[in-house]
């Protein structure tokens, strides 16, 4: 269990006088949550999304140093290291994609980097068109740019890198493919940067989320700050479960999907989940989000961190690739687990936290419809 | 208080006595206005026909949370539907008194929480989602065979939401939203880069497309979904925009057959208010006023439906279902406000008037 920071420690005493951001009717009491809500904007900002963003600008930053590496001199070494590149950015991306809103959810900004599910199958066909010799390669970023958003991300990185015929990319004999993936790998890193520095910018996004306020456009009060925040770790949660895990794990074993999971062919499914859940656990527990519960309420908080340190846990602990762990009925019933773990903190988050703090039906309630 | 006070000149609500129940009662009282909508309360779900200060006449279990409420213009059916992505609708037939009547859509169908009546109230039209074909469909309902399913049109988009019937009853407004999503993939918006929102026109009879209007290229991730229609028979249309939150994308549209859309430019800070998020929109045509509601900014919006010019805001925490009132409107929230009963339900997004005509 993860108690609150020293750090944070001195905020208590004023999140003590604090109820219930539905309930303060001092001035006072505003004050201090004023003070504590700011504080937990600005540490879920500083201590999650820029290090988030920033690591994930890195990561994207080799990975396009790397596969220009590998298409300069293609070799077994260099296309092992440009596969170990892509799944340091993956995981990166991992962990900060929870963050939906921002820049991210500009210019189509999110689905670029992760097209994701293609439930239809549109975008491997796509890249099967492209690898394959049915449609020409694009020549340039603003080519790329252009096309389809299932073609400029790490789904079509991976395909590339990982899919049918990459060994040929050890080889040199690759028609093209290798410069098709320095392309995506390009974009992606140029994604990145845009993110990592529109968060870095102190007068930018980052100044409006934290300093909540009437003549703030984006956030006009305290509650508005904590719903969207708790919105990160509700609909975080959401995505990991329905959208990751249940992608491949049916209701029942005729029902799983094996070839749903994502990052299959790289082997980077759990380790994409399990750094899912550490971004969550990081915008619940770096922020302080326990800060503003009252006494009693606060033992809601500690549940929820612990949920989610044995959620990790357990992903750690699945090892091998959906297909293998589903064919086993020891290692399918611990996904399934898993899927059950995940759903004990969206009610804990979504009900018992969100009523903690004022929201009287529970965040989704007002999700949109 | 969740009335809009100034507009509020006088209703016919007073004197029903508080009577709630289970079943259906069998009597309408005629002249008096009576509302249904969906609530939850306490992990269980429901929805109540009730008067205009919240007295209930009856209250029917849900399997899960409804959405909409759709009546028919004798005031004898409120069919509750299920929100996306559920199955389920119950009717309560008031004439009859009878047990409530439960229906589905098929497997490979869900609803998407509204409907609406044939002008004779034979048949029921309600929004549903094709999932494995990303299409939006209209289920067809024959209300003289206890809504057994009787057909389907495509709604000629993706997503539809609200739809409504235009003056004349020979044509169907629908709101397609453009989102798609799979119930496999829970409520999770799968397709956010290519979304294709639009509001189309249909034939009541074929089923044939008459308009459809998109918003311009720039506006591809303003989602359509709520909507009435004015005296003059213009519909307004509320959306929610799924793009950065420090866009400023219009989020009232106002469409008429044969013009196309013309974006209603709201005040700055009235627009910010909305959070970018339109939850209902309703009409009061005798009065000339429209207004919106976002619970997601606590507030709502009166205008001037012939000026567009806003009129009053309303500040009120979750607030979302609305309906013409008398000479203003009332309003409901996830709080438990029902107009000026505070009820401990929190009430879905809408509200249906169950005398349509008066």
């Amino acid at each position: 269990m993860k108690r609150p920071s020293p750090v944070l420690a001195a905020l208590l005493f004023a999140a003590s006088l604090v109820p219930a951001l539905s309930t303060l009717p001092a001035q006072a009491a505003k004050r201090s949550t004023n003070a504590v809500v700011s504080e937990i904007m600005t540490r879920a900002i500083e201590d999650f999304i820029q290090p988030g963003y920033q690591r994930f600008h890195v990561a994207s930053e080799k990975l396009e140093t790397d596969i220009e590496t590998l298409c300069d001199s293609p070799s077994d070494e260099t296309l092992a290291a440009a596969r170990d590149a892509f799944t340091q950015a993956a995981v990166s991306w991992s962990y900060v994609e929870i963050i939906r809103f921002g820049p991210v959810a500009g210019e189509n900004r999110y689905e670029r980097v992760l097209y994701y599910p293609d439930r239809r199958g549109v975008g491997l066909k796509q890249i099967q068109s492209l690898i394959g010799g049915f449609e020409p390669y694009p020549q340039a970023l603003g080519q790329l740019q252009g096309k389809s958003v299932a073609l400029q991300g790490l789904p079509a990185l991976e395909y590339a890198l990982f899919g049918t015929g990459a060994e040929a990319l050890a080889s040199g004999k690759d028609d093209g493919r290798c410069d098709y993936a320095g392309l995506v790998a390009a974009n992606i890193d140029a994604i990145a940067r845009e993110l990592d520095g529109a968060w870095a910018d102190p007068e930018g996004i980052s100044r409006l989320w934290m300093n909540p306020g009437s003549d703030n456009p984006v956030i006009r009060d305290n509650r508005e700050a904590l719903v969207e925040l708790l919105g990160v770790v509700v609909h975080g949660i959401e995505m990991v479960r329905d959208i990751r895990l249940r992608a491949f794990l049916g209701e029942t074993e005729g029902t799983d999907r094996p070839n749903a999971a994502i990052y299959r062919r790289a082997g980077n499914t759990f380790a994409s989940i399990a750094a899912n859940l550490q971004g969550i656990q990081a915008v619940f527990e770096n922020s302080g989000m326990t800060l503003v519960l009252s006494e009693q309420d606060r033992e809601i908080g500690y549940r929820i961190s612990d949920e989610l340190s044995g959620a990790i846990a357990l992903t750690r602990r699945l090892q091998g690739t959906a297909a293998e762990l589903l064919a086993s009925p020891e290692s399918r019933a611990r996904l399934e687990e898993l899927r059950d773990r995940l759903g004990r903190i969206k009610t804990l988050a979504n009900e018992d936290y969100g009523n903690a703090v004022g929201l009287t039906a529970g965040f989704s309630f007002a999700d949109g419809d | 208080m969740i009335m809009t006070r100034r507009l509020f000149i006088g209703t016919a609500t007073a004197g029903l006595a508080g009577l709630s129940g289970l079943l259906p009662k069998p009597a309408i009282a005629a002249g008096k206005d009576l509302f249904a909508a969906a609530w939850i309360q306490n992990g269980g779900a429901g929805f109540s026909i009730l008067d205009g200060d919240g007295n209930e006449l009856t209250s029917v279990s849900l399997p899960d949370r409804g959405h909409d409420v759709a009546t028919d213009r004798a005031g004898r059916w409120a069919v509750a539907f299920a929100r996306r992505p559920g199955t389920f609708a119950v009717a309560v037939d008031r004439q009859n008194g009878s047990e409530p009547i439960p229906f589905s859509t098929p497997e490979d169908r869900h609803f998407f929480g509204h409907g609406v009546f044939s002008p004779d109230g034979r048949v029921l039209y309600a929004t549903e989602n094709d999932y494995d074909n990303a299409a939006g469909m209209i289920g067809i309902y024959d209300v003289t065979a206890g809504f057994n399913r009787i057909g389907e049109f495509p709604s000629y988009g993706i997503d539809p939401h609200e739809l409504i019937l235009m003056p004349g009853g020979k044509t169907l407004c629908i709101a397609n939203g453009g989102i798609e999503t799979h119930p496999d993939f829970g409520r999770a918006k799968l397709n956010l880069a290519s979304m294709e929102p639009s509001v189309v026109f249909v034939d009541i009879e074929s089923g044939e497309l008459l308009e459809k209007h998109t918003p311009p290229a720039d506006l591809f991730r303003l989602s359509t979904r709520h909507m009435d229609i004015d005296a003059a028979g213009n519909v307004w249309v509320g959306c929610q925009y799924e793009g950065p939150e420090t866009d400023e994308p219009p989020l009232l549209l106002r469409v008429t057959m044969g013009e196309g859309y013309k974006p209603i430019m709201l005040p700055d800070q009235a627009r910010h208010g909305l959070a970018n998020y339109v939850g209902s929109v309703a009409a009061n045509r005798s009065e000339n006023r429209l207004v919106i509601t976002s619970p997601h900014g606590n507030c709502a919006l009166v205008l001037d439906t012939r000026s567009g010019n806003l009129v009053e805001r309303i500040a009120e925490k979750n607030v979302c279902g609305a309906v013409a009132q008398g000479s203003g409107f009332l309003l409901s929230s996830a709080e438990g406000d029902f107009g000026e009963a505070k009820l401990g339900r929190s009430w879905d997004n809408h509200i249906a008037r169950l005398f349509q005509e008066r």
